[in-house]
């Protein structure tokens, strides 16, 4: 650019000298396209504003989106041609590159750009910062902005059926008979009898009372509600490093699978995991996670399943707290949790060992092995034992 | 949109254009350079069916003879029109020649544009940087279009000097023919400007699908209107703007020195010659000024008419210099004399020039510095920083210590050399001043925490420092000649 610059001020210098219209035409040409082009171009580009349309993006493996991107020409000068690259993790991209969209944007104009998207895997991903560069018409200069917009992507872990997994389907947890008649459950429909005087009207069945022409009331289960509290063991040494990556998001997928199953019927779960969270991974005030660990206290609703999926989003295995240590930190969170659901890559004996101690506390164990499991027997324990295993085999059964 | 089919087009137009407004300058210089009128739609014609011809259907291939046959058949026409008379013929046939072959260029070049394999090499889609290829085909000072604009420039150039000729010979163009030459004018402008445009679109586009940028669709189209707009201001501009405005041009110029050398030459001889035999060439008839008149002022005025003589001729080699730069493509070794010098200027102006722009960037860059030293205590708050720490008074201080002690030392004729460390040169000067002393070792390993090191030097250590570096200075003050120290 210099040389064309030295030649339009030796332009100048002889429209100057030798007069005429000609001259004066070639130098006026010279200067607005190699001096105030550039620089008017420079200015426009600062004043470029570059936007995202949200800030945080939830979605499944497997979901298709579109992240939008605003650029606005506040000036009166138009873009010949603006180019937007934004920062897109690779496990995101839609197709084999990332796209690289081009537009014009005219003066005082507002355009807008979209990247699609695509989950792959679970995570939590950032996007971002966008790469913005605009040039003229002339290919004389262009401008290059870095604009430091970010967006978060959460991609959830995949939440399957219970058989998928390879578990009984009426797998039941929380809600228990209780042994004592004392809180009748309006959920748990036990049968119809006759009115009784003191029978509370609302507990009358129009139907059967219409059908047998006699006043008769509903008759309920007496039940008492278990919070669940999950364990996820996201400790590297306990996982095989041959396939390591597929037996960590079967777990978790596992865990995910587990609690949402739990809270869709109506029962409070918790979840701990001895694990890291995603560097991105959104401030959230109702979750406690210190250097390798999440915790959830046990609730119930659809708010704390999204919670729980959100933080099964983002964490990552590390190698500096075990399953056991995850287990005596959370005894404190066991208040009120009485079924335990250890999710876990196989069932070592000290694993067993673990879940004695905690059976002699009067609590449920039930273990979900992932990877391998090493005592059989187990898995044929009857329903409502109080130490269950399982075995998760999404794509067959495990080795025994 | 497809924007290859409209560039040659844009090429013919403006090729024919340029021409016809050089062959209507050269007319106003000698009749016998006339063209006809008829002559225009043939240059056209010609450019047009070059320009396509070489965009489309041109192969290293095609055979010479086509391309004969290709130009003889814009010529035979002429021949007869002109009545078969040679001389007649030959300047119109030049024309047209000039014409075909510059389109011709235009034509070839846009061809080329398309083999965006040839530029890019093998790199992936993924990995094209196309806002940067688009830019930068063969260097930084290179545009993207560099023959186009060379040929546009080039080409404007020569109708400019043509009609500066003609401006200065007093050649008045009036009446059809300046409607003529300011339509021609116009259209070269306007066509140069939109070939411009059109071409780098052109080019974008090739480097676009390559990479599988995802274009909008509406790109070509609002590009063509905006430019059209940028192109409608620009004849806005160069017609309407004011001109011959400059208080100092060449005639001014040209008087001024003619004044100055016939001073020169006469001003030894003025007391010696009688009024009646003063030279003729004073065309006024007004005596020359006495020589004591010119007393001081003259000769400021001689000054000043020698400084803007040199730096007229420094511009003007400078531009000669720049010409020839680009013809060797930096290879100066071959030049010998008056182009070596003139591209030795051009070097020594645009060395200058990148001088000041980089004095000017640092000044940038030291502005946010200054503005931090107006709040005390900002550098304290944030001590990690590089920044903080190079200005840090213990730095400073032990450094400067060293400078002391090197020049010192230099004196006595330890030179502190550019290819050593400061701990290699403290080697030296234990060797030279202090043998078997600790103190010269505490000085230099302090002075490299206090210059390397991110947590530099406490007080305390600081103050041991400062106190060996002091006495060092010291002893190499105080040693003399041969005399070994200690």
């Amino acid at each position: 650019m210099l040389t064309w610059k030295i030649l339009t001020l030796c332009c100048v210098f002889l429209a100057l000298l030798w007069q005429g219209r000609a001259a004066y035409s070639l130098a006026y040409l010279m200067v607005v396209l190699f001096g105030a082009a550039p620089l008017l171009l420079a200015r426009s580009g600062n004043r470029l504003m570059v936007s995202r349309g949200s800030r945080e993006r939830f979605l499944f493996p497997g979901d298709e989106a579109s992240v939008s991107v605003a650029l606005r020409n506040p000036t009166l000068l138009p873009f010949a041609w603006v180019s937007v690259q934004d920062s897109v993790p690779t496990g995101l991209v839609k197709g084999t590159r990332r796209a690289r969209p081009v537009v014009a944007l005219g003066s005082r104009q507002v355009k807008e750009v979209a990247f699609p998207l695509v989950a792959r895997e679970r995570g939590v991903y950032r996007l971002g910062p966008l790469r913005v560069a605009a040039g003229d018409f002339f290919g004389i200069s262009t401008c290059h902005l870095q604009v430091p917009a970010e967006e978060t992507v959460v991609v959830y872990p995949h939440v399957r059926p219970l058989p998928e997994l390879g578990l009984p389907s009426r797998l039941s947890f929380g809600s228990l008979k209780a042994l004592e008649r004392i809180n009748p459950d309006p959920a748990r429909l036990a049968g119809v009898r006759g009115y009784q005087a003191g029978d509370p009207l609302r507990t009358i069945h129009w139907p059967a009372t219409a059908r047998t022409q006699e006043l008769q009331v509903k008759q309920f289960d007496h039940t008492v509600t278990a919070n669940c509290l999950l364990l996820l063991d996201l400790y590297e040494g306990d996982y095989p490093p041959d396939h390591f990556f597929p037996s960590v998001e079967r777990a978790v997928s596992t865990a995910a699978s587990l609690a949402a199953h739990i809270i869709q019927r109506g029962e409070a779960c918790g979840l701990a995991a001895n694990a890291v969270l995603s560097e991105y991974w959104p401030e959230r005030t109702d979750i406690v996670h210190e250097t390798g660990y999440v915790q959830f206290q046990p609730r119930q609703g659809t708010q704390q399943l999204s919670a729980i999926l959100l933080a099964l989003a983002g964490v990552q295995p590390q190698n500096h707290v075990d399953f056991y240590s995850l287990l005596a930190e959370s005894r404190k969170q066991l208040r009120g949790a009485s079924i335990l659901l250890w999710v876990v890559p196989e069932d070592t004996p000290q694993l067993l060992d673990a879940a004695a101690g905690f059976l002699r506390e009067g609590q449920r164990v039930l273990i979900f092995a992932v990877e391998r499991v090493l005592h059989g027997e187990l898995l044929a324990a009857p329903h409502g034992s109080a130490l269950q295993l399982f075995a998760v085999s999404p794509g067959g059964d495990l080795p025994l | 949109m497809n924007v290859k089919s409209i560039l040659p087009a844009l090429a013919g137009v403006f090729t024919a254009a340029i021409v016809f407004l050089a062959a209507r300058y050269a007319s106003l210089f000698s009749t016998v350079l006339f063209v006809p009128n008829w002559l225009w739609a043939f240059l056209l014609g010609s450019a047009l069916e070059s320009a396509y011809f070489a965009a489309y259907f041109l192969t290293p291939r095609t055979p010479f003879t086509v391309r004969l046959v290709e130009l003889a058949l814009w010529l035979g026409p002429i021949y007869l029109l002109v009545g078969r008379s040679p001389s007649a013929f030959l300047w119109p046939a030049c024309l047209t020649a000039v014409c075909w072959l510059l389109a011709r260029g235009c034509g070839l070049e846009l061809s080329r544009l398309e083999k965006v394999a040839d530029l890019i090499g093998d790199q992936g889609a993924s990995t094209v940087s196309w806002e940067y290829e688009s830019l930068t085909s063969m260097g930084q000072d290179e545009l993207a279009l560099g023959f186009f604009w060379r040929r546009v420039i080039a080409c404007a150039a020569a109708v400019v000097v043509l009609a500066v000729a003609a401006h200065r010979r007093e050649v008045k163009a009036a009446g059809a023919l300046l409607l003529e030459l300011r339509l021609a004018g116009g259209t070269a402008a306007a066509s140069g400007l939109a070939l411009l445009g059109g071409a780098y679109l052109f080019r974008l586009q090739t480097l676009w699908a390559c990479a599988k940028a995802a274009v909008d669709p509406a790109l070509p189209r609002e590009w063509l209107r905006n430019l059209a707009i940028i192109v409608a201001l620009s004849l806005a501009l160069v017609y309407l703007a004011p001109i011959d405005y400059s208080p100092v041009t060449a005639d001014t110029v040209g008087r001024l020195l003619a004044a100055v050398l016939s001073r020169g030459v006469e001003l030894p001889e003025l007391p010696k010659a009688a009024p009646e035999e003063r030279p003729s060439f004073s065309q006024s008839g007004d005596p020359l000024p006495e020589v004591d008149s010119v007393g001081l002022g003259g000769i400021i005025l001689t000054a000043m008419y020698l400084l803007l003589v040199a730096l007229v001729s420094a511009v003007l080699l400078a531009a000669l210099g720049f010409i020839l730069f680009e013809l060797t493509k930096g290879e100066i070794e071959r030049l010998r004399g008056l182009p070596r010098l003139a591209v030795q200027v051009y070097a020594a102006v645009r060395r200058a020039v990148l001088q000041v722009l980089a004095a000017l960037g640092r000044l940038k860059s030291i502005k946010p510095i200054k503005g931090q030293a107006i709040f005390p205590g900002q550098g304290e708050e944030r001590p990690s920083e590089p920044s903080a720490d190079r200005d840090s008074p213990p730095e400073r201080g032990v450094r400067a210590l060293l400078l002391q002690i090197a020049r010192q030392a230099g004196k006595k004729g330890l030179v502190f050399r550019r290819s050593q460390t400061p701990w290699e040169y403290g080697q030296a000067l234990r060797g030279q001043f202090f043998p078997n002393e600790e103190v010269v070792g505490e000085f230099f390993q302090g002075y490299q925490r206090a210059r390397y090191s991110r947590s530099g030097l406490s007080g305390a250590e600081e103050e041991r420092v400062l106190a060996a570096g002091t006495q060092i200075l010291n002893r190499v003050r105080e040693w003399k000649g041969d005399e070994k120290d200690g």
